[in-house]
């Protein structure tokens, strides 16, 4: 009986032991290796990408508007892409964009609160400019959207939407907030500011700017919905914090370094032009008939800068293009390697290029239309031709300005402002002539704003009597993942609801 | 660590070079019938310590350790029992047939590796001897245990050299999580994945415990059921070796085509292009043609314009499984070795599994080891789709990932195998090839290859100390290891300049990705075993302790632009070193207790419970508790008089518990921050957050489960039933839960989501059915039931993506449906369900909104296993019944957009009215009128465009019958070789075939249903990465010494 106890003992005492062994710090092994977590990001690390990010998505997330607003078409070595070409779009179409958007916006959101939290108001007055542009991009896509609830999983894990009209105020608010914290930014309270800010290399003024163009963009967005007074009011207080608008020569553009390399190519470049690898990036998006007929039957030569030539001309056509939507039948119609591509030589100069994020060009067109409708004093046909002028030399035109002056006294009525009856009309079809390929998705916003230009419908014969859509659906994640809220916004038709500002 | 391993060798070695204790002695004989036949499922017990038991081989042969004068129990179904005492070494006894033993004596491989009598369980257990697990010789013995145990799911989700298989026991109990039994191996906690590197004939029986009682004793892996294998041990006496040969030699092929038009050639919109991937050009009309732009020498291929027959289906080749194995079993000694070798169907692919095996025991008087090593080396060979995937969309060339796309963009025209050299054939090479929209795919099969090298070793050491009759103490360590060394090459192509601008094609690079992944799972294990009878009551009881810790470390590098032909080493690269390393560690701490009661051996209960704690969860969260409570009841037993020639055996048994676990990977706490798109450029970081969000205060989950089961035996033991009745409630699961874009995140991991899952297991045996002469045959049957509910996802959520193409053909569990159902692509229908077209072009358009259709995983599983045996011939065969579920099959939209699926042949591609659809009434918006006139404006577009946007069309009914096993065995009479020879102690040839038919609704054309893209939880959406089924007939040889 001793030795039986003597044998539970030594059972006991074993397990005793082992149990004793586990220490609270045996399991205290959590601490993620891999990735750094939320305690250790700073605005510095953050602000790179964010820039990047953005500058990308506008350049590149916006092809199908391209080919809707009469820019590019399908080359004839793809098949029909039915679901835009007829414009009838579902809840999957672009809803990456909506994603990608909410990423980048995630990421300004966090930089801002961090900044803010530190008394960077460099990094604060960034991340509220990137905001304005971001969910610009949302409203006019969307109309309502996720806005003040937005980023706040721990309490609104079911984002409420907010109405765009409301969004687009509150992002003035945030522009004008931006301007006054850049204006009173110093260096070094913002650490490491000069490298992560890689549009300007830490120049204030250059920012509050941006602002500035990026608030005079939201007005003229509203132009058809805003009363006349109230725009007034607003441009005041952009003119009154002095920095004034980007203008010639002041391109916002993004460089972060780009190499000729797997996955740090130019955005654009690497989407229209040229991967690393040396072939053809893009051989779906071609020329479109329209506009490269509108340069070529206006003697205006910037077509040869928006396209390239056919790497194999056929019959002698160095600028071949196509109608969208058009569905031919010939198996011998010219392929992508017998037409123009979308990255001529004044967009796509070479991989390593800096990316475009607001070019001047489209700033002095803001500026002229703004200075045409009185809100901004000058003169709008001076403004209006330096916009023309900036166009060309942006390009980089073999000697831009005689060129434009040419052009701009040709006398043609596409471009001739005593010719013209509508102003305005001209000033946004100049507009849109100057921004193919470099901003598809402003030519939407101005198209469902005041119809210019007037694009023709898409040749798809399965459009019946599509019209071009005036918005996008909200994407089924959002019925899926966010429903309530979702489906307070009612039944949403592309070809019939509109964006608040579409009158 | 090698320092470590070294000593357990050693220590290996030096029990095996020790002689025995001699206070015992080792008994050995057959055990056969009256008619002098053996019994191959008998078993034999030690009176008083059933533990210890052991089962006779297919000879009939046993051998077993005793004290003298022991008393030996021989019990079989369908025989009476008989207990003998024992008094020398050889020990023959005959059984006479037919009485009261049946289900009552089997013996089970229980909680721990101690065996128990299975009528003590009050849980449902299957066991699967080495015999019916290697009917169909397959290579993976997941195959081999397909439609063999109900309640047990598994699916083979891919067809290829190394087929995925994912495993399911009694429906899924984790919508997000994981799933995967627990595969015990020996004793020792394993991953599921080894179940593919074992070697099927070193397995003696595989015993599955399908509940989640186990989980109290085994932790909480265990919540999905077990699947515990036990490997050869050797004998226990100290009879002669026994040395097996084996051989088994199969051939596949492919048992399943889609359907292909064969009327149609290559063009668009009946016109014909001689470089189209698209089949929508003039009918076959046997006249001659060019196919190809003109090559730069200026010539071109002219072939007849009629349809092959079969060309797509020559592609793939004969497959051919060889395995060869070598064992050796002595007394407490095991060693075997095998080498199984897969060339898969399509061509270059292929697959070697080697591995060696050691078990090793010796007893010391209360002292016992036992030392068990496996070691596996796997090599394959295969196409590497993804890569050619990725290099197709980073090309926008759509629709190209998968062999089978390539197959689908060549027209049935032409001679597609006649272009295997691409290298000397300049009609077949990259620039020659005379599609310009679709690879050769002999050039592409070469280009991108996966090559890996995976080695496992899995030992483990189990010391047991008999402290007292009554009182045993084990200590158990485990250790596996695995290292897979990875390669994935592209070998790259550069255009001629004359390809380049005539016909656009790309350059594809020269790139080289590696990885090397090593994991390590170290458990150590104590606990003591208390067994006393006093009176009337038995009682067994158990504590321990298991602590865990798992390690691994992920590395990768990449080149994605190599310089030097030929060369595969990240150094000859232009541009930047891509990479990433990740590591994961994670540890488990458990203390366990079960005690058992037994009155009189009829009435049985069990209470158990478990604490574990977890580094998975915050320090405050990670300690948690769950009981349970199990019992049987027998009522023969318990009754007497209720015993009849018509009922032998009833038994009842009932369980509930509760388990918990931590289903999450390390790490899972904090949300964290990434690098990406591009960054970092040179000295600037770009960073940005990732994607899911993570909960610190994440808690464990829980699941309750209720067990019931009946097992009864009729007419003398011929008829025997088997059935059980559960129901999990499984609650607070730790979900990542796919939420709205605007919170910045795409997932946040939460403690949401509730469902049941519920359903039956049925086996019923006839043994035998019927009987004629020598002639006995059984019958088999068991089915599967099962269905679940959710009840909640998370407020104000009542839906989760859990997989699939999402806003397309995607599983989603939606509150008050099973887990899961599809969501799916429909037309546009109207209040009458009518396809609604456009008045003027005949098109239908597709609803921007999915809907949600039946089931993804089956309700139904049934097989039904036949057997005859006549003197020394068995034939056995297994058909299994999937239904009540259903399938998005890939293919059939990437063959509708080239144009070579049957559908798009329909009515010889004359425009035809949309069937059962509608219009809207011009004059009544709202209003539909019943289209009977307005047809498809053009036949080629409505089949690219809108038929493929729409799910529903490739959605199908996933029911099937499959013959998945036969085999016929024969056991040669050793005398043959001579009446005196002993050399030769048994040959066994038989001829085996799995897969041979596959039996599916008319409405599929495409694929085995049972396809899946991915091991995850999400079933039924196949795609063009997957090769279609095969069939796999061969033969084999066994041979003893």
């Amino acid at each position: 009986m001793i030795k039986m106890k003597n044998i539970l003992y030594s059972g006991v005492i074993l397990m005793l032991i082992l149990f004793g062994s586990c220490k609270k710090s045996v399991f205290d092994i959590n601490t993620n290796p891999n990735s750094p977590t939320e305690d250790v990001m700073t605005p510095e690390l953050l602000l790179p990408r964010i820039l990047h990010r953005t500058a990308a998505r506008m350049a590149t997330g916006y092809g199908d508007y391209g080919g809707w607003m009469g820019y590019w078409a399908r080359s004839g070595t793809y098949g029909p892409s039915t679901e835009p070409e007829s414009y009838n779009i579902t809840n999957t179409f672009q809803a990456g964009d909506w994603s990608t958007w909410y990423q980048i916006l995630m990421d300004v959101n966090t930089m801002e609160v961090k900044a803010n939290e530190g008394g960077q108001t460099f990094y604060e007055g960034i991340a509220k400019v990137i905001k304005a542009i971001g969910f610009m991009y949302l409203v006019d896509q969307y109309n309502n959207v996720p806005y003040s609830k937005a980023f706040d999983l721990a309490s609104n894990i079911l984002p409420s939407y907010d109405k765009g009209d409301s969004i687009y105020a509150n992002l003035i608010e945030q522009l004008n907030d931006a301007a006054a914290l850049l204006k009173e930014a110093k260096i070094v309270d913002n650490p490491g500011i000069e490298d992560a800010d890689i549009v300007f290399g830490g120049d204030i003024q250059k920012w509050i700017a941006l602002a500035n163009t990026q608030c005079l963009k939201l007005l003229i967005h509203e132009s058809e919905y805003i009363s006349e007074g109230d725009a007034k009011s607003e441009v005041a207080k952009i003119v009154a914090n002095g920095a004034g608008f980007l203008n010639s020569g002041e391109s916002a553009n993004v460089q972060p370094g780009y190499l000729a390399d797997d996955g740090k190519q130019n955005p654009f470049w690497n989407t229209y032009k040229t991967l690393y690898t040396g072939s053809s990036a893009n051989q779906y998006w071609r020329a479109n008939n329209y506009v490269l007929d509108l340069y070529r039957n206006n003697d205006d030569v910037r077509y040869k800068y928006f396209f390239s030539k056919a790497q194999t001309p056929v019959d002698g056509n160095d600028y071949y293009g196509y109608n969208y939507g058009e569905v031919v039948i010939d198996p011998d119609q010219p392929k992508a390697a017998n037409s123009s591509d979308v990255s001529g030589p004044g967009l796509a100069k070479s991989a390593t290029q800096a990316q475009w994020l607001f070019t001047s060009v489209e700033s002095e067109f803001l500026q002229a239309e703004a200075i045409q409708r009185n809100w901004l004093s000058g003169d709008a046909k001076t403004a209006y031709e330096n916009a023309v002028k900036e166009s060309f030399i942006w390009l980089g035109v073999t000697d831009a300005v005689a060129t434009a002056e040419d052009y701009l006294s040709s006398g043609k009525a596409i471009v001739d402002w005593t010719k013209a009856s509508n102003k305005i009309d001209l000033i946004v079809t100049q507009k849109y002539l100057a921004l193919t390929g470099i901003n598809n998705f402003e030519a939407w916003v101005d198209y469902r704003r005041l119809g210019i230009p007037n694009v023709p419908l898409s040749l798809s014969p399965s459009r019946g009597s599509n019209k071009i859509p005036l918005r996008l659906l909200y994407p089924q994640n959002e019925y899926n993942y966010n429903p309530a809220n979702v489906k307070k916004e009612g039944t949403i038709d592309a070809q019939t609801s509109k964006i608040f500002w579409d009158k | 660590m090698r320092q470590k391993l070294l000593l357990l060798f050693c220590f290996g070695a030096f029990l095996f070079a020790n002689k025995a204790s001699a206070q015992k002695m080792t008994v050995s004989g057959t055990v056969k019938d009256d008619q002098g036949e053996v019994i191959p499922s008998a078993s034999v017990i030690i009176k008083g310590n059933a533990s210890n038991g052991v089962v006779v081989d297919r000879k009939g042969h046993y051998i077993i350790s005793v004290e003298k004068g022991a008393t030996l129990v021989f019990s079989a179904i369908n025989y009476e029992r008989k207990e003998v005492v024992v008094e020398n070494e050889n020990l023959d006894v005959i059984l006479s047939p037919a009485d009261n033993t049946a289900l009552s004596d089997v013996i089970v491989t229980g909680v721990l590796g101690i065996k128990r009598q299975k009528k003590e369980l009050g849980y449902a257990t299957a066991t699967v001897s080495n015999g019916v697990l290697n009917e169909g010789k397959a290579v993976n013995i997941a195959n081999g245990l397909q439609g063999k145990v109900s309640g047990l799911n598994i699916t083979t989700i891919n067809n290829g050299v190394n087929e995925d298989v994912k495993i399911n026991l009694r429906g899924i109990r984790s919508l997000t999580g994981n799933n995967n039994p627990m595969l015990l191996l020996d004793g020792v906690a394993v991953d599921l994945n080894y179940l593919s590197s074992l070697n099927p004939n070193d397995v003696l029986d595989v015993n599955v415990l399908k509940g989640t009682s186990a989980a109290a004793l085994y932790g909480p892996d265990a919540r999905n059921g077990v699947i515990v294998i036990t490997t050869k041990k050797g004998t226990a006496g100290a009879g002669n070796p026994i040395i097996t040969l084996s051989n088994s030699t199969q051939f596949q092929k492919i048992s399943f085509f889609p359907k292909f038009q064969t009327e149609f050639g290559s063009g668009d919109y009946g016109e014909y292009v001689p470089f189209e991937n698209w089949q929508w050009g003039p009918a076959y009309d046997g006249s001659k043609k060019l196919i190809g732009r003109p090559l730069e020498d200026g010539s071109q291929q002219e072939i007849t314009y009629s349809a092959l027959p079969n060309e797509r289906e020559k592609f793939f080749n004969t497959g051919v499984i060889v395995q060869n194995g070598v064992s050796f079993l002595a007394k407490d000694f095991f060693l075997s070795v095998q080498d199984a070798n897969v060339k898969g169907i399509v061509p270059h692919d292929k697959n070697r599994r080697t591995s060696v095996r050691m078990n090793a025991s010796k007893e010391y008087g209360r002292f016992k080891a036992q030392f068990n090593t496996n070691y596996v080396l796997k090599n394959y060979n295969i196409f590497d789709d993804d890569a050619m995937d990725d290099y197709n969309r980073a090309n926008n060339v759509g629709l190209n990932g998968g062999l089978l796309n390539l197959i689908f963009n060549t027209g049935a025209h032409i001679p597609l195998t006649s272009y295997s050299d691409y290298k000397n054939n300049k009609f077949a090479s990259y620039d020659g090839y005379y599609n310009d929209y679709g690879l050769n795919p002999y050039f592409a099969l070469d280009n991108w290859r996966n090559t890996g090298k995976i080695q496992d070793l899995l030992s483990s050491l189990q010391l047991d100390f008999k402290a007292a009759d009554w009182l045993n103490f084990t200590y158990r360590a485990g250790l596996t290891s695995n290292t897979t060394v990875e390669r994935h090459t592209s070998n790259g192509i550069t255009p001629s300049q004359y390809a380049m601008e005539n016909r656009s094609f790309l350059l594809i690079p020269q790139s080289v990705d590696e990885r090397t992944y090593s994991s390590t799972r170290l458990s150590s294990e104590f606990f003591g075993t208390f067994n006393k009878t006093l009176g009337d009551f038995k009682i067994n009881a158990i504590a321990g302790t298991y602590f865990r810790e798992s390690d691994s470390r992920d590395t990768k590098v990449s080149a994605g632009n190599l310089i030097i032909p030929n060369l595969f080493n990240v150094s000859g690269r232009t541009g930047e070193l891509g990479g990433s390393s990740v590591k994961a560690r994670s540890r488990l701490f458990s203390l366990y207790t079960s005690i058992g009661l037994s009155y009189k051996g009829w009435a049985n209960v069990e209470f158990t419970g478990r604490n574990d704690k977890t580094s998975l969860l915050s320090l405050e969260n990670n300690s948690y508790f769950y009981p349970g409570i199990s019992g049987s009841f027998i009522a023969t037993d318990a009754f007497p008089s209720i015993k009849s020639n018509i009922l032998s055996f009833l038994k009842f048994r009932a369980s509930v518990n509760k388990t918990g676990n931590a289903d999450i990977s390390p790490y899972l706490l904090a949300s964290t921050f990434s690098q990406g798109d591009g960054f970092p450029y040179g000295s600037l970081p770009g960073y940005s957050a990732d994607n899911t969000t993570y909960n610190p205060d994440l808690k464990p989950e829980f699941i309750n489960s209720k067990e019931f089961g009946v097992e009864a035996s009729f007419l003398n033991n011929k008829v025997n039933i088997e059935a059980s009745y559960y129901n999990q409630n499984n609650t607070d699961q730790i979900i990542s839960i796919r939420v709205s874009d605007a919170t910045g995140y795409t997932n946040a991991f939460v403690n949401a989501a509730s469902f049941t899952n519920k359903g039956m297991d049925l086996d019923l045996k006839l043994t035998p059915l019927f009987k004629i002469g020598d002639v006995d045959v059984d019958f088999l049957t068991s089915a599967t039931y099962n269905d679940s509910k959710i009840t909640s996802i998370y407020p104000g959520l009542e839906e989760l993506f859990a997989g699939g193409y999402d806003n397309f053909a995607a599983n989603y569990a939606i509150v008050g449906q099973p887990a899961f159902v599809f969501k799916a692509t429909d037309y546009l229908r109207d209040p009458q369900g009518r396809v609604i077209v456009d008045k003027v072009t005949g098109y239908p358009s597709a609803d921007p909104n999915t809907k949600q259709f039946g089931r993804t995983m089956p309700l139904w599983i049934v097989g039904l296993n036949p057997k005859v045996r006549w003197k020394g011939l068995e034939v056995s065969a297994l058909f299994e019944y999937r239904g009540g579920h259903y399938a998005y099959n890939g293919i059939g939209a990437d063959m509708a957009w080239t144009g070579v699926s049957i559908a798009t042949a329909a009515n010889h591609r004359e425009r035809f009215v949309m069937p059962n659809s509608s219009y809207e009434d011009p004059n009544n918006p709202g209003q539909y009128i019943a289209n009977t006139n307005v047809t498809v404006s053009n036949v080629n577009d409505f089949y690219t465009g809108v038929y493929r946007d729409v799910a529903t069309n490739f959605l199908t009914s996933a029911a099937s019958w499959r013959f998945r096993e036969l085999s016929i065995g024969y056991d040669v009479p050793v005398s043959v070789f001579g009446k005196n020879q002993n050399v030769i102690k048994s040959l066994t040839v038989a001829v085996t075939g799995r897969n041979l038919f596959l039996w599916l609704p008319k409405s599929n054309v495409y694929t085995d249903p049972d396809f899946n893209f991915t091991t995850t939880n999400t079933s039924g959406v196949s795609t063009s990465q997957i090769n279609p089924p095969v069939r796999t007939i061969g033969g084999s040889v066994t041979v003893q010494f």
